[in-house]
Order: structure tokens, then sequence, then C-alpha cells
């Protein structure tokens, strides 16, 4: 899963084409049981990589998760690699097990970052969906 | 986020793109549980900030007209500032209420003004404030354990047993310390749950937050109204209290209620550190930690509180410094403080080093992370090892010994500062300061506890607006021979004599056949052309030098690269030129320059330039690049032709000086010029790549010499000496280790 979120764009609407491109892009579905890469750039708004990027004393966060129960069903620390972050998301856990109850269910994936004066900021979050899958 | 409130329009649709944009924009959402920084740029629509509300009180608030505010945050602007800027913590109770079980909710936000007996709403908006699910409350959250990190070390114990227990008892938590910083010793009732089973290994401690309670081992209980951060427990074993440890429940993920033994780690104390009147922390303490597995909440900070990366220049050759806050607080509220320090950026073959220092009694204010300056400015850079790059520590060296001219909290670094300073590890090595009389200038040395005894460090004394004087010739404060420099010495610059009696002392060291290392730190004073902005990092690092000295054999071991930028070459020459009362500026692209390899002799003349378009100002850089590897004798030299005019009458004249690291023929351009012999050039082998190298810039290219007519008719004509008077504006005088 390749991300790119614009950090200068509400966070419900900031997941973007690219670095040079505003436009708002979508998830695909994911699907239970897996394990995926998922790669995040963070742009400025401005066709630049985001002013943290790459700095050594945030940490950024995704996760997936159901906002209005405050309810976080897999998370992973991203870590940073030449302009981008990267981490693997866990989609094989039991409180996504729990959650799907239906061939598919509604998702938020979020992300996050904190910084090391305390300040923590929401990023993005945008909804996915999750499909139950066959092939356990 | 920044917010642009137009003045001039409806307070219920004022939010402009920027200053000088204001097509009408909307508030972006908030997201419960986060915490940022707002800035509010007030303007008129025009382009600019309105003059009314210069110094005016800003408010922002969220809430709802029912309730009032949730949120409320105050900024008083400065005289001439024009952005208001608050830290909005999005974690109230109220915000947590309305967002329950919900996406989302929708608060009023509003900006006030007030200046004077005028108040006036300038904005107010619907806000949503958004659910979420991450929760990272901060940094530490998530970084991740190690076994065997430490995760706090329990600098005090208010109440520790005198009486030792017979059997190996973990004692319940004795304080907390709530999010608000607060330590609030616990009350029996606090702790609802005993530590039921007694583990084999005291280290073995398990805690639980009451966020997460399970019914194991230790459950605090939220203090008033805060949530637990911290744990501070002791273990009482049959041997005493010899173990401590603190747990940081904030730099645990609140999943992670349950610590395991790999979580916790342990710092083993003496007894007499336990005792119930504690006494800060010693500097050995923090020793006994330094090891990569024992350091965890490492925080970064430079001069300017940016991330790591203060020394600027390239990633590979940034020597940054991570601070591990790893202290509490004693008991009569006096900060007990540790830091251990990590060099960052290391090269790929380095392995990480870690040292520590530890850091008592000082003002809690220069203790905080958020003002990580004086922290770092008491950074210890005799703990380094020599592996170590030694620009940074040694930048806080001269940062400490130059009070006169230090960039940074200058007033705080009184010469029992310093003493303090140096102090720390004297039995290892001993360390020397010396104030020059009625002057606060200082002349340092120290024997560095990590280094041999013959390792020296010579630290160049400065005195106001006067000339470089270099220390030298010290083995140990045990036989010090320091050669206190008299106001004439400093005023006529004493290096050559200083150097010589250095030299001895080294050829000495060369003859025992003993490594040994020594490390000149160099001040360059001419404050005024230095700094012209004084502006630390722009020059931090560029008025250090280090020379290693290895033997010869261990020399061969490395390849050993020089190389020189002659800054401001040009401008030396050119007030030689003027001297003369001669015109016809010269591209310093012409001018031959050469670097004599001895004893054959070659001259490798790759002279180069930044660029070749001559320019007064800036002045021009260039420099050379030397494979030093073989070379036992180096000279440096010039050569230069001018003419009465640009076609006619030109003649040429020279001058060399060669230097041999014997000694035997290392002259100095009578008394004046900064000039290197090979040793000095050495660079940093120890650093085990073939490809690092030195910069060593030359500020200042003292000239002297007399001119001898080419002329056979006129060979009798000798000129007067004839000095050059360049000085350098900035940037005087670099050595530089660097990796390619």
């Amino acid at each position: 899963m390749n991300l790119v979120i614009n950090t200068s764009a509400d966070p419900t609407n900031s997941l973007v084409v690219g670095l040079a491109d505003n436009n708002t892009a979508t998830l695909d579905p994911i699907f239970f049981g897996d394990v995926i890469n998922v790669t995040a750039i963070f742009s400025n708004g401005l066709g630049d990589y985001a002013d943290f990027s790459g700095r050594t004393n945030n940490v950024i966060k995704i996760g997936l998760g159901n906002p209005k129960t405050r309810s976080e069903f897999s998370s992973a620390i991203m870590s940073f690699s030449v302009n981008k972050y990267e981490s693997q998301l866990n989609i094989d856990t039991t409180d996504l097990d729990n959650y799907l109850t239906a061939d598919t269910a509604d998702l938020f994936l979020e992300i996050q970052i904190s910084y090391s004066n305390q300040n923590c900021v929401t990023l993005c979050q945008v909804p996915i969906t999750i499909r139950e899958q066959i092939i356990a | 986020m920044k917010l642009y409130p137009n003045i001039n329009q409806s307070p219920l649709s004022n939010l402009s793109v920027s200053i000088d944009n204001t097509q009408s924009t909307s508030l972006l959402p908030f997201f419960y549980k986060d915490k940022l920084t707002l800035e509010v740029y007030l303007h008129d629509g025009e382009g600019s900030f309105p003059n009314a509300y210069s110094e005016a009180e800003i408010k922002v608030a969220f809430g709802d007209t029912a309730n009032g505010h949730t949120i409320l945050e105050t900024y008083q602007l400065l005289p001439n500032e024009t952005k208001a800027t608050f830290t909005l913590n999005i974690d109230t109770a109220e915000i947590e209420l309305i967002t329950r079980e919900k996406l989302s909710s929708t608060l009023k936000f509003e900006i006030q003004v007030t200046k004077g007996n005028i108040t006036k709403t300038l904005s107010q908006f619907d806000s949503i404030i958004r659910n979420q699910f991450l929760n990272i409350d901060a940094v530490a959250d998530v970084v991740p354990f190690a076994p065997g990190q430490v995760l706090a070390i329990l600098a005090v114990i208010p109440s520790v047993p005198s009486e030792v227990s017979s059997n190996t008892t973990p004692t319940a938590p004795s304080n907390v310390v709530t999010a608000t910083g607060e330590t609030v010793p616990l009350a029996p009732s606090d702790v609802t749950s005993a530590y039921e089973s007694v583990p084999e290994n005291p280290s073995d401690l398990i805690a639980e937050i009451v966020t997460a309670p399970l019914a194991v081992d230790w459950v605090i209980s939220q203090k008033g109204a805060e949530p637990v951060t911290e744990v501070l427990a002791t273990v009482l074993t049959s041997t005493g209290p010899t173990e401590v440890t603190a747990i940081d429940l904030s730099t645990i993920a609140p999943r992670m209620a349950r610590f395991s033994s790999a979580d916790i780690g342990t710092i083993p104390l003496e007894p007499s550190e336990l005792a119930v009147d504690v006494s800060p922390l010693k500097p050995q303490d923090i020793e006994t930690a330094r090891s990569p597995a024992e350091i965890s909440d490492l925080i970064v900070y430079d001069y300017a509180n940016r991330p790591a990366g203060w020394l600027g220049g390239q990633p590979s050759n940034i020597r940054s410094i991570e601070l591990f806050k790893a202290g509490g607080e004693d008991g009569s509220g006096k900060p007990t403080e540790i830091y251990a320090v990590k060099s960052l950026s290391r090269t790929p073959n380095e392995p990480e080093q870690y040292f520590g220092k530890a850091i008592t009694e000082v003002d809690a204010e220069q203790l905080t992370p958020s003002n990580p300056t004086s922290v770092t400015s008491y950074y210890n850079p005799f703990t380094v090892d020599q592996s170590i790059d030694p620009i940074t520590p040694f930048t806080k060296v001269i940062n400490v010994y130059d009070p006169n001219y230090g960039f940074y909290e200058e007033s705080k670094y009184s010469g029992d500062a310093l003493m303090n300073f140096l102090s720390y590890g004297r039995s290892t090595g001993g360390r020397y300061l010396e104030q020059v009389a009625g002057n606060n200038n200082y002349l340092a040395y120290a024997n560095t506890g990590n280094m041999d005894d013959d390792e020296i460090i010579f630290i160049h004394a400065s005195r106001n607006d006067e000339k470089l004087y270099y220390a030298g010739n010290i083995e140990g404060y045990h036989t010090t021979e320091w050669q206190n420099p008299t106001d004439a010495d400093l005023r006529t610059n004493t290096f050559n004599t200083d150097f010589s009696a250095y030299k001895t002392f080294y050829n000495a060291k060369i003859a025992s056949g003993k490594k040994h290392n020594v490390y000149i730190l160099a001040h360059q004073p001419w404050n005024d052309y230095r700094f012209p902005s004084r502006d630390a990092n722009l020059t931090f690092q560029k008025h250090l030098a280090k020379c290693v000295y290895h033997d010869a054999d261990r020399l061969s071991d490395y390849g050993c690269y020089a190389k020189i930028i002659p800054y401001y070459w040009t401008w030396a020459v050119q007030s030689t030129f003027t001297n003369l009362n001669h015109y016809g500026w010269r591209n310093i692209s012409e001018w031959q320059t050469s670097i004599m390899d001895y004893p054959t002799n070659t001259s490798h003349s790759s002279f180069a330039l930044d660029s070749t378009s001559y320019s007064p100002s800036p002045p021009q850089k260039g420099y050379w690049e030397y494979d030093l590897s073989n070379a036992s004798w180096l000279g440096l030299g010039i050569e230069w032709s001018w003419g009465l005019n640009a076609n006619a009458n030109r003649t040429t004249g020279s001058f060399r000086q060669e230097y041999s690291s014997d000694g035997t023929d290392a002259g100095y351009i009578t008394g004046y010029g900064y000039v290197m012999s090979k040793e000095k050039m050495q660079v940093l082998p120890q650093l085990g790549h073939p490809n690092h190298y030195a910069l060593l810039g030359i500020d200042k290219l003292w000239v002297r010499y007399k001119y001898v007519s080419s002329d056979p008719n006129h060979a009798d004509v000798v000129g007067p000496w004839v000095e050059s008077e360049g000085r350098m504006p900035t940037n005087p005088y670099q050595l530089i280790s660097r990796s390619i």
C-alpha cells in the first residue's frame, strides 16, 4: 500500500495522488488475514516533502481502527527510509477478526505523528474497507 | 496549524488562505487527543498586520455558548510581533464526552482580541472535533524496548527502609508521577494489589497501571484526576537495597500496561546511595550505565531546539548529541538529572558510541529538555571516546571556554561553572583550568580519562581581540609546565615559543614509541570579524582545530589526506599589494600554489577554486587536496606575479616556507602566519576509513617578506619587510574531519 499524505490538507481528505499532485486518492480495500507493506510519503502540499520528513525525533504511527469507539485494531510504527516511511501492517489481528462480522466492514486508516515536544497531530484519517478472505 | 483571520471581514467567515491571499477558507478539523501548535496571524486584508492590535492579547477557545469554553489559551503579542502562538491540547473531559461513540462532533472555535479596554471577537466558527483511535500521546510511547534497556534511573528513593529485609521482597511502589509531572507519594490504599509472588530475580517486576488494571502484581491507582505516568519502585534483596528501578509509564504505549522483565532494566547502585537522605547521583552512577543497551529514552536537540543536525553539513559529517534524561527528583525538590549522551550520525563503519555525564545541582530550568542548550553546554567532552569525531565535544569546549564570546548563555558560565565542568572525571585524568589574570579568558587542558596518560589536550587561549595563543607541553596535570601567557605574550603571539616547547615534548614521546594522541583546540579570537551575526550555527565548527598525532607505524595503516582551504587567501595577498602600493588586482586563479613533498620536492599543485571569478566580496576560496600518507615534510608557499599595470613591467616574486616533522627546519614566517607541518595535518586515522581527511582553513595568511628586485640592474634593491594585513571576517581557521 503506497500512501501520499498532504500534511497541509484536511486530515480526512489528505490522501492524495502524489507528492506534487494534490488530487484526492482513495484506498483499495484490504483483506483480513494479510500482512501488508505500507509506504507513506508526506508532502507539504506544495510539491515537496513535509518538514518533519526524515527528522529523527518524531514518531509516525499508522493504524486501522474505529474512531467512534476509539478502537485500534492494528497499528505499526513507521520507519524512515529515503524520503518515505515504511512499515508492515498486520491485518490478521484478533481485534480485526472480531470486528469483521460480515463480508466487509468499514474501518478507518489513521496516521499520527508525535514530536519530541509532546505535540501529537493526526495527519490522516480516511475510510477503508476490510474484506473477509477465503484463503486463510 | 496556521490561521489568518481578516479583521475587516465578518467574524463568521473571515479566515483567509494567507495574509496575502484573502480568499476565504474553512477551519480544518481537530482531532480528539491531538496536541498541536496553532499560529494565528491577524491581518487587515491588505497584506499587513493591523497595528491597532499591536501588543494585544489574543485568546483562542473551543466550547459552546451553553457551557462556555472547554479549551482556552491566551497569548500576549510582544511589540512588533504579528503572530500569536498557542498550544492546543484537544484532550479535555468535555471533548472526550462529546466525541464519545461518535465519529465527530462540533464545537465553536473562537478568536478574541483584547487591547486596552476593548475586547473584540474576531472570529467564531464551527469546528469539527473528530474522534480517533491511535492516540499517540508522546514520542516515547512508541519507542520500542529492548531487553535490558533502562527506562529510567531512579535517582532518589525518599523512603528506603533502613533495615534490610531478610527476604527477597520487592516493596510496593512508593511514588507516582502524574501526567502533570507532579510526584505524589503513594498511599497504601493506592496499591490495591500487593506483589504476590516473589520473583527470583528482583528485576522481574511487573507493574500495572490503572488504564488496564489486571489482577496481578501491582495496580497503581489513579492519583486525583491525573493518570499515573510513572511508578517508582524499590527492590530490596537479601543483601540490601542494591537495585533500584524506576518505570516511566509514559514510555509505554497505553496497551502495554504490563511490563515484563525484558521491559525493565535495573541499575545497580551502591547501598550508600540509597540512604534515606539521598544525595544526587554521582557521575560514576551514570558511568555504570554506559552501554548501548542501557540507553533508551533518547532525546535529540540542537542549539536551536531542532532535531539532530545542529552542526550542519552532510549527514555523514554530523556528530550530534542525544541526551538521555535518566534522572528523577530528590526529596527536596531539587532536580537531580542524569543525561547519558550518545553520538549520532556516525559513519557506517563506526560503531555507535555512548558516553555519559551526570549533571547535578543545577538549576532545574537549565536542564529541562525544553532548554537543551544549557544541557548540551554542560556536556563533558573529556569522556568522549577518541574514536568519536572530536568536533562536537570540542565545540562545546570552545563554547564554554570563551565566556566573552560564547555563543549561548554566556552569563551562565562563570569561572566556577567552568571549573565544575572540568572537574568531572578528574580522578581519571586530570584537567586544569586557569583564568588568565583578570580576564575572562581561560586556559585549559585535560588529559582525558579515556586516553592514555600521554595523550594530551591543548586548548587554545583566547583573549578578547588579541591574537592566537597556543598552550602546550603539558603532561597531565601532575607535571604541569603550563606556560602561562603574560599579557605581553598574548599581545604578541607567542606561538613559536610555545609550540617549540610542545614539539620537544612531542618528539620525546615519539622516541618513546608509545601511541599518543594530542589534541589541539584553537580558538580564533578575532571576534569582530568572525561573527557577523553571532549565530553560532553559522560559525560553530569553523574555529576549531584538532590535530591527531600518532606513531608513524600507526599512520602507515591508514591513508591520510589533507585538504587545505585558505579562506580569504586573496584578501591577505591583496592587502600585500595594497601595502606595496601596487595596483592591478589579479584573479586568484592565476596564482600559483604548491605543496611540496620532501624529500623529492615533487610539487603537487592542484589548486582549485570555488569560483574563478574574482570579487573582493565575498572572498574567494580555494583548496588543495593532497595525500599525505607518505609525506614527511610539507611546505606551504606562494608565488606571485604582478605588474605596475596590466600588460607591462610584470615582475615576479615568491616565497616559500617549508617544514618538516622533525622540527629541524620548522620555521615560521617570521612569526606570523599560520604554517602547517605534516603531523598537524594527519587526520583522524583512528576513524579507520581512508576517505577521512581534514580540512584546514586558513583564515588569515600572514605574509611577511622582503622584496628583492629581479631586475639585474637593480639587484641591490631590497624592499622593506612587507606584511599582509588580511583579516578574516569569518571562519578563520578550521580543521574538520569529515567523511567523503
